[in-house]
């Protein structure tokens, strides 16, 4: 058995055999025709290209029902590509005067094209060339009679292996035929992230070289919750892992359709909120059809993501902040202020940190850079006029930060009331907890905040010490470790007391197994990815809150995050059993 | 085609035919770039304004 590490971007289990992707240059025969064949060529070239618009006005009406827009929209962009007129002026007279063949001329059309973004290091301009050499691809196939794999071919399940999947393919993926996916490249915030997690797909990526390590046929399990993928794996694992997958499906499929409209409220009838965590407002749809409560925690990195030297203006900010509370229903949304640095965006602003997750990050940032940080809080202000929007500031460790931020809050709504922009003069303002000076003053911070969120993945880190990428010490990322579980309840327990909401938007509060524990602590709302919201829903229907709480006074007795675990999987296991293996 | 004019996007000394999305993609242009639009016809100034409508809301989509 081979063990590979990639960073989780979906959640969910899945053994399978492994189906690699195409990934290969396509080889383009050159050759002179002679001119009596060259209008024979100009209409090789039409079909082909009509034969594959053809497809992909199939492959949109095939799946209109399940996808969400972001699929259309991408497919939609693909048709306008290929009846582009100008490239198919250029084609047409590349065959005539150079006497070439169709292929030859379609390739090196495209190339031209593409050759000047390619050199560009901007991630969005590299998109945009990956898009058109996507386009080209389709058409050299249809041209060569090769029928290209594609995912909308396939007949079974299977774990997708990829370099990279292209946008059309991540538009493509079928969650009954793709039961997981593996690239060698990616990130958090890419497109295959997005689109996996959208459709429940369990997907790891940034995986370096698994296009080598993997061969066609090979079992592989993929596991998108810890960021592991394994080759061939022994009896043993292989059975863990069916376990998990089959569980994984059948409570996925159940509990999405069964717990959508139920309320999130324990047996003995007290209602918490389970509401959803997104990136973009593309996810918005996907929280609302898993009944979810409203947005907890809407990053906003992506709008600075992958710009040099440019940043997003107050407009451009509004515009999206608009699209998502339109969207909304009258649901409540938070907004996350930037939270670049460490392992999220770089703003590569040239300053090379040395210990990055200890350095300039979140509200240290926003308060160095305010050219970024007061347009994002104005444009926040304006949208909450047009629904209910709360703001909330990341990395706070001390007082003085928070007190800084709502300065500066307040300075900002001061111009907008000058400039005459209505906006929330209420509008509920918090902070993420997730420096462990944050947790332990949680009684300090609580009086001067409306809300408290616990950002989990970094307190578990910090708490701990311990960088979770880093395979030598990620075992010592532990949320059941008492040290984390008594700054978690120290956080819920004061800001109750001073009737503050406290809410968790860490990938703890999305695990099954720890969801009853943080109802017994006391948590009003849980902030997750959209497609757990059923499971978390699901648990909190299983207990009492009397149970919850003496769970959580068991746990507290306890002394080591081994037991610990064990105990909360056991009674989860026993609650909702198709959740815990 | 909705509008009979030449249309033109100008941006960093480059120029490109309006209505071809693959064109208008090698303009490489980014939030905040400074587009020139430049349309010649009979509906000109429809197309243009089009255009504007077009680049200023976003595309429909979130920036």
């Amino acid at each position: 058995m081979e063990i590979r590490k990639g960073i989780a971007v979906s959640p969910g289990y899945a053994v399978g055999d492994a189906f690699l992707l195409d990934a290969e240059e396509v080889r383009v025969p050159r050759r002179q025709v002679r001119p009596e064949e060259v209008e024979g060529e100009v209409g090789r070239f039409r079909a082909a290209r009509d034969a594959c618009v053809a497809e992909l006005t199939e492959s949109i009406r095939s799946m209109q029902k399940k996808a969400g827009g972001v699929a259309e929209g991408i497919i939609n962009a693909h048709v306008a590509m290929l009846l582009d007129p100008v490239m198919a002026k250029e084609i047409e007279e590349f065959i005539r005067r150079g006497k070439a063949n169709a292929e030859y001329a379609v390739a090196s059309s495209y190339r031209r094209k593409t050759k000047k973004l390619l050199v560009n290091a901007n991630p969005r301009i590299e998109e945009f060339a990956r898009n058109i050499i996507d386009t080209e691809r389709q058409i050299l196939h249809q041209l060569l009679g090769k029928k290209e794999e594609t995912l909308s071919t396939l007949t079974r399940g299977v774990i997708v292996i990829a370099h990279d999947i292209s946008p059309t393919q991540a538009a493509l993926l079928d969650p009954k035929k793709v039961l997981a996916l593996a690239t060698d490249v990616g990130g958090k915030t890419s497109h295959t992230a997005l689109l996996a997690r959208e459709r429940g797909i369990p997907a790891v990526v940034g995986l370096e070289s698994i296009t080598a390590d993997v061969t066609g046929g090979d079992t592989v399990i993929v596991d998108g919750s810890t960021g592991q993928v394994m080759i061939n794996p022994d009896d043993e694992t292989l059975k863990i892992y069916q376990t998990l997958g089959k569980n994984f499906r059948s409570s996925q499929a159940e509990s999405q359709s069964k717990y959508r409209s139920l309320p999130a409220e324990t047996k003995d009838g007290v209602a918490v909120r389970v509401l959803a965590n997104i990136e973009k407002p593309e996810e918005i749809p996907a929280m609302i059809d898993a009944g979810g409560k409203g947005i907890g925690l809407y990053r906003t990195e992506y709008l600075f993501f992958g710009k040099h030297g440019e940043f997003p203006s107050e407009a451009e900010h509004y515009d999206a902040y608009l699209k998502a509370v339109s969207q909304l229903g009258g649901r409540e949304m938070t907004i996350r202020t930037l939270d670049a640095g460490a392992d999220k965006v770089s703003l590569s602003d040239g300053q090379h940190e040395r210990n990055p997750f200890l350095g300039c990050r979140g509200i240290r940032l926003c308060f160095e850079r305010g050219d970024l940080f007061r347009p994002q809080l104005r444009a926040i202000l304006r949208v909450s006029s047009r629904g209910k929007v709360k703001i909330m500031f990341p990395m706070v460790s001390t007082i003085d930060e928070l007190r800084q931020a709502k300065q500066v809050l307040e300075e900002t709504m001061e111009d907008l009331r000058r400039e005459d922009h209505p906006f929330d003069e209420h509008i509920p303002v918090g902070i993420m907890v997730e420096v462990p000076a944050a947790a332990i003053l949680a009684d300090r911070f609580a009086p001067e905040v409306d809300f408290l969120s616990l950002g989990t993945n970094d307190l578990v880190q910090y708490t701990m010490a311990v960088d979770r990428g880093n395979e030598r010490v990620a075992g010592l990322y532990q949320p059941s470790n008492p040290a984390v579980l008594r700054l978690i309840r120290n956080v819920i327990a004061e800001g109750s007391k001073h009737g503050k909401t406290v809410s968790m938007c860490g990938e703890m509060a999305g695990d099954p197994v720890f969801v009853t524990l943080l109802l017994g602590m006391g948590l009003n709302e849980f902030s997750v990815v959209p497609n757990v919201i059923p499971a978390v829903k699901q648990v909190i229907r299983s207990v009492t809150m009397k149970e919850a709480k003496e769970l959580a006074l068991k746990v507290i007795a306890l002394h080591d995050p081994k037991s610990i675990y064990d105990l909360l999987a056991d009674h989860a296991r026993r609650v909702a059993p198709d959740l815990v293996p | 085609m909705r509008f009979r004019s030449k249309v033109t996007l100008h941006t960093n000394g480059q120029s490109v035919n309006a209505k071809s999305i693959i064109e208008v993609l090698t303009l490489a242009a980014m939030p905040g770039s400074q587009l020139m639009v430049i349309a010649e016809g009979d509906d000109a100034e429809p197309a243009a304004a089009a255009i504007e409508a077009l680049v200023k809301g976003g595309f429909g989509e979130e920036l």
